[in-house]
């Protein structure tokens, strides 16, 4: 004992902006220290409890859990007197000694964080004192009793502490002594200990440990000033030395050598800590069920009633399945989470929103039976097991896909109905990236926002590690005005970041089903929108043993869900989509032709290809389109024999024929990780549970031998030959990795199926709803070509006419036409939208001055919305209109005066040019509704030479070409090697361009194809696979310029010179150069 | 009184602790060392590492005595008299 110290004080990076070290590294120096246990007392929370514990039982060192409680003291506190000069807030540190404590700790940090304002936790003494119970309290220098002691005060100190003495006792009411070897150092120990002896309170040595070494103190002042958003200097950072550190035990002992008693008590202490949290012991949620009844037997129940709602013959077969799940989920004490997530997809259904199960949940018949899943597992032969079994590792979940609009309300319906001890929604932590460190870090060191910006902006997704390598080869930070010793501290500073939590967010689906201790496991706080949140983030979660139910906002449900109300408002039929055939063979022809743009899941260019070759006749196979298109299949062409066979140009083979039933549904191939799961329970006689354990072994290398040989002996034993026992191993090794969850691909093939048949049989409400919720890959320009080329009319926004969403109108000549929403206006609000809809409830809008005088839009929204042209159906014309915008009087309701005052004389001014209307729809709504941009540019690509899109695939590998349009997406993945490839797609109208940018040629190409909108590319054509085209750039133009130039008469010059930079054009506003324009 | 300084001083040290110095030529003895700390920081400007000993020296007076770990060089800065 005598060389021993265990720090108590300890805060991490869940200490948001505080601690400069995560849990893991804590744990990991502490067991290098050879110390036997270690606290983490993060400021107001237990953000980084599950992680830690994981880590120490990892190390095998000891958890403490605690946590620094800000307390929020009374103006007056001890008769008149503030509290040391000051009435600041004061920590206090809370240790969890058994359960009782944890509970208590956990219940005060969630009051802390809901009874006050968000983001602003504290507690008050008296608080505390009432939750005393299981806890140890130390008052230490931050405390008030103990700024009280330091100032000189001790009889004050120890009359404010008496609440706590009392509640605590005298073993865990304990003062904390600290060597921080500053100048008054020894004045505040000797002050301490007497404030220790006059409350009669043990007294215990401690280090207030903010980073692991001393030369990591700069992180630690960086994060205070960010923290507290103030620049970093002298004024600013608290600490005076580098002494907060994880201090080895020697050192620790010899600060407090006069006393050692000191330190020995500090052991004491820790020791009788025994909280253990109990990591991966499951807690099941509550369900309540009818008196006396268990919630197996409702399932059951449940489920044989589902067999009757679902119309399903009671055979042998089904009667076999259902028992075996319903004794797998007794088993594993799962009957209350199905019954839980089953009424929650009830209540959802309840409130008119599509719910869609997916993921291998959708591999249940209970599921199926129970309404969570639309999927009928027995007619797809999914498996279960692959969904839930005892052997699995992690706890199986359920994911319910819902329409993103109603997101919230579905998240408010269950909160409030599995109200606040039982379900709560799961954190997701921010944490930081290059860019954000390298933003907010410049902040703080007062470097020019601008620069600072550039430097952000080139690096988009890359770990802060690999800042400097970026720097020396990204051409667009060559020049930068930033000296390098800042740069320096810069990066020094951003690097370390990397990966520490910036903010603590909601997930984006999660929720956790809990029983009624779930407050006193995890603390609640609230997030930004309200909602009521664990500490906890969904790893934490599967540590901690909750289940959670995912729910994920899907916009093609939101989508469809407008297409159906769109349909009914035009044509008055009601679409039930669960009742549409699945056998209509319209859809598949349109899914044969490849019209798929906004269809779910099969729009994307390499879905399209693959479509007309799979050639899809039924539902079943689009359950094997979705599978096939995943990364590995296609690379390695497992496609190809699937199809050989398929379209019976080559036999199916099995190499046993045991296999036959597990694989005849996809002719011999594997494709669905269920089919591995039954070809190595048919050769090597595993039950499915072992099987599927194999399955996911597949990809540990390390283990792989000794499966191999598992699977080996049993197959060859069972009289397998083994000559096929090995090809049958082979083929399993090498297509588990790539193999796609059958039921996952069932559950995606119903939406997939759904969206098809809208966009066959209601074309233009389909896109309507695409356009409104813009759920795919696409730029919603791109949609709307795919309208115009069916001859979907488009028609403009029109201030009377448009509503918030695109919907579907009637033309004059009786085609349904889609109408742009007013919510892609740029600066629109909803209350303007919605005060725009009242206004002409009321009457139409007379003109510029009564619109602006009965809706609450802004000059600058008005202006927008005359620019693109909503007020065309009024006289005056649209620079008339502008005109109005800018100058025109606009008295509120009630003022004396009258129209005719109002409005003023009207000018004649020109009309918008055809280029001119397009380039204002691109400006305030993003889209070219009028034309496709690329048609103002055709004289142009003629001049150029340009090989459009369509007529690529007739060029030869290699073959030089010029392309050119619009960009649609650009990406640069993180490249390992520090590298990076920028991809760009274009769209020249007659169908997509991709093109491919190397670093080689990126100093002469890398402005312009990040900053221009439309630009022209040289470059070779390259062919991957069958069908994957790009261009490998060597130049990239902006369209823009070589218009100006082609204009000026000198295009072929302005070609020759691509290397200096080009006037970037993009942003000017065409109307304030124009004659007459009031700008 | 106090009064301020910064220079620069020989210190010898005797099993780590100061035990003598000389400033401005004379040399003074160390009757007992009185207090010691760090001052570290401001990496984003000078830098700063020191080690501060507040010594009594033979005659009375206190002095702080600051060892400036980056420039392997001792100061004198305060002295009580």
């Amino acid at each position: 004992m005598a060389s021993s110290f265990i720090h108590l004080d300890v805060r991490s990076c869940f200490s948001l902006k505080e601690g400069a070290f995560t849990p893991e590294q804590l744990v990991a120096q502490a067991a290098a220290l050879g110390m036997p246990s270690v606290a983490l007392t993060d400021r107001d929370g237990l953000y980084g409890a599950a992680r830690f514990v994981s880590a120490c039982e990892r190390e095998g060192v000891r958890p403490i859990l605690g946590a620094s409680l800000t307390v929020r003291a009374p103006m007056r506190v001890g008769g008149d007197e503030r509290v040391g000069g000051t009435r600041a807030d004061a920590q206090v540190v809370l240790l969890a000694n058994d359960d009782t404590g944890y509970a208590n700790l956990c219940r005060l940090l969630t009051d802390a964080h809901l009874l006050g304002e968000r983001g602003d936790p504290w507690v008050a003494m008296e608080q505390i004192c009432a939750h005393a119970a299981g806890l140890t309290v130390l008052l230490g220098p931050r405390s008030h009793p103990g700024k009280l002691a330091i100032a000189g005060r001790v009889d004050a100190a120890t009359a404010l502490a008496a609440g706590y003495r009392e509640a605590f006792g005298r073993d865990r009411c304990v003062v904390a002594v600290e060597h921080r070897v500053e100048a008054r150092s020894y004045e505040e120990i000797r002050s301490m200990l007497r404030f220790g002896e006059r409350l009669d309170a043990t007294a215990v040595a401690t280090n207030p440990v903010r980073y692991l070494l001393p030369e990591d103190a700069f992180v630690a002042d960086a994060l205070e000033c960010m923290r507290r958003i103030v620049p970093i200097a002298s004024s600013n950072v608290t600490r005076t030395n580098a002494e907060g550190w994880l201090k080895p035990p020697p050192q620790m002992r010899s600060l407090f050598a006069e006393q050692p008693d000191l330190c020995d008590r500090t052991i004491e202490l820790a020791e009788r800590c025994t909280f253990d949290i109990g990591l991966k012991r499951i807690h099941f949620p509550d369900f309540p069920t009818p008196s006396g009844r268990s919630a197996d037997a409702l399932l059951a129940e449940r489920s044989w009633r589902g067999v009757h709602e679902r119309d399903l013959r009671t055979d042998e077969r089904l009667r076999e399945r259902l028992h075996l799940e319903l004794s797998m989920i007794r088993q594993m004490g799962y009957a209350a989470y199905f019954l839980t997530v089953a009424d929650i997809v009830a209540d959802i259904k309840t409130m008119g929103i599509f719910a869609a199960c997916r993921g291998s949940a959708a591999g249940s018949l209970v599921c199926y039976l129970t309404g969570i899943s639309d999927v009928d597992a027995l007619r797809h032969d999914l498996a279960f097991e692959r969904f839930m079994n005892p052997k699995r590792d992690e706890l199986p979940d359920v994911d319910i896909d819902v329409e993103s609009a109603r997101r919230e309300d579905v998240y408010d319906m269950i909160l409030t109905r599995h109200g606040h001890e039982r379900a709560a929604c799961v954190a997701m932590i921010d944490t930081y990236r290059a860019r954000s460190a390298v933003r907010e870090v410049g902040k703080a060191l007062g470097l020019p926002e601008v620069e600072v910006g550039v430097v952000a902006k080139a690096f988009p997704h890359i770990s802060a590690r690999s800042l400097r390598a970026g720097l020396e080869q990204l051409p667009e930070l060559q020049g930068l005005n930033l000296p390098m010793r800042q740069l320096d501290l810069l990066f020094r500073v951003a690097e370390r970041l990397d990966g520490f939590p910036r903010h603590i967010a909601l997930h984006p689906c999660g929720i956790v089903l809990a029983s009624h201790d779930l407050v006193e496991r995890v603390p609640l706080e609230r997030s930004a929108n309200g909602h009521r949140m664990i500490q906890a983030d969904k790893d934490d979660v599967e540590l901690l043993g909750y289940l959670k139910l995912d729910i994920l906002g899907v916009r093609m449900l939101s989508s469809m869900r407008h297409a159906i109300d769109e349909i009914a408002r035009t044509t008055g039929e009601k679409i039930d989509l669960d009742r549409i055939a699945l056998d209509d063979e319209p859809t598949f022809e349109l899914i044969r032709a490849s019209d798929t743009l906004g269809c779910f899941q099969i729009e994307s260019p390499g879905q399209r290809e693959l479509l007309q070759r799979l050639l899809p006749t039924r539902f079943e196979d689009l359950i094997v389109d979705i599978s096939l298109f995943r990364p590995g299949p296609v690379k390695s062409d497992m496609i190809r024999p699937y199809i050989q066979r398929r379209s019976g140009l080559e036999a199916p083979t099995y190499a046993h024929p045991d296999l036959r039933p597990a694989l005849q549904e996809t002719f011999g191939v594997i494709v669905y990780h269920e089919q591995v799961i039954r070809t190595l329970a048919a050769m090597a006689g595993y039950d499915l549970t072992d099987a599927d354990d194999v399955r996911r072994h597949l990809d540990d290398d390390a283990m792989l031998p000794q499966l191999r040989a598992d699977f080996l002996e049993r197959a060859i034993s069972r009289g397998v030959d083994p000559v096929a026992a090995e090809q049958t191993w082979d083929d399993v090794a090498q297509f588990a990795s790539f193999g796609f969850c059958k039921a996952h691909a069932a559950a995606f093939a119903v939406p997939t199926y759904r969206s098809s048949w809208l966009k066959t049989h209601y074309r233009a409400q389909f896109l309507s709803g695409i356009l409104t919720h813009d759920p795919g890959m696409y730029p919603r320009r791109l949609l709307l070509d795919d309208a115009r080329r069916a001859g979907v009319p488009i028609l403009p926004l029109d201030i009377h006419r448009s509503e918030p969403e695109y919907v579907t109108e009637e033309t004059t000549d009786g085609a349904l036409g889609i109408r742009i929403g007013l919510q892609d206006v740029h600066g629109i609000s909803a209350a303007d939208i919605r005060s725009i809809l009242a206004g002409r409830a009321e009457h139409a809008f007379r003109d510029m001055g009564d619109f602006l005088r009965r809706t609450t839009v802004s000059r600058p929204v008005a202006e927008a919305l005359a620019h693109a042209g909503a007020f065309d159906e009024l006289p005056g014309g649209r620079r008339g209109h502008l005109y109005e915008a800018i100058t025109v009087e606009a008295p509120r309701e009630g003022d004396q005066l009258t129209l005719a005052d109002a409005t003023p004389p009207r000018h004649a001014f020109p009309s918008y040019s055809d280029a001119e209307v397009v380039r204002a729809e691109l400006d305030v709504f993003g889209l070219d509704a009028t034309r496709h941009l690329v048609s103002f540019y055709e004289p142009l690509l003629r001049d150029l030479g340009v090989t459009r899109a369509r007529d690529l695939r007739r060029k030869r590998q290699g073959e030089w070409v010029t392309v050119a349009g619009v960009k649609i997406a650009s990406q640069t993945p993180a490249v390992r090697s520090g590298q990076r490839i920028i991809f760009v797609s274009l769209d020249d109208a007659t169908g997509p361009i991709e093109v491919t940018v190397f670093p080689s040629v990126q100093h002469k190409t890398a402005r312009t194809v990040f900053h221009a909108y439309a630009m022209a590319v040289w470059g070779q054509l390259r062919r991957s696979g069958r069908e994957g085209l790009s261009i490998i750039a060597e130049d990239v133009w902006d369209l823009l310029a070589l218009q100006e130039a082609r204009r000026a008469g000198c295009l072929r010059e302005s070609m020759e010179h691509p290397r200096q930079p080009m006037a970037p054009q993009s942003g000017r506003r065409l109307w304030h150069a124009s004659p007459g324009s009031a700008g | 009184m106090t009064k301020r300084f910064d220079e620069e001083v020989r210190v010898e040290r005797d099993a780590g602790l100061p035990s003598a110095f000389e400033w401005r030529g004379r040399r003074y003895e160390v009757a007992d060392v009185i207090g010691k700390w760090r001052i570290e920081g401001r990496w984003w400007s000078d830098g700063r590492d020191r080690e501060y000993w507040r010594v009594e020296a033979r005659g009375g007076a206190v002095w702080d005595l600051y060892f400036d770990r980056q420039r392997d060089r001792w100061h004198m800065e305060r002295l009580w008299d």
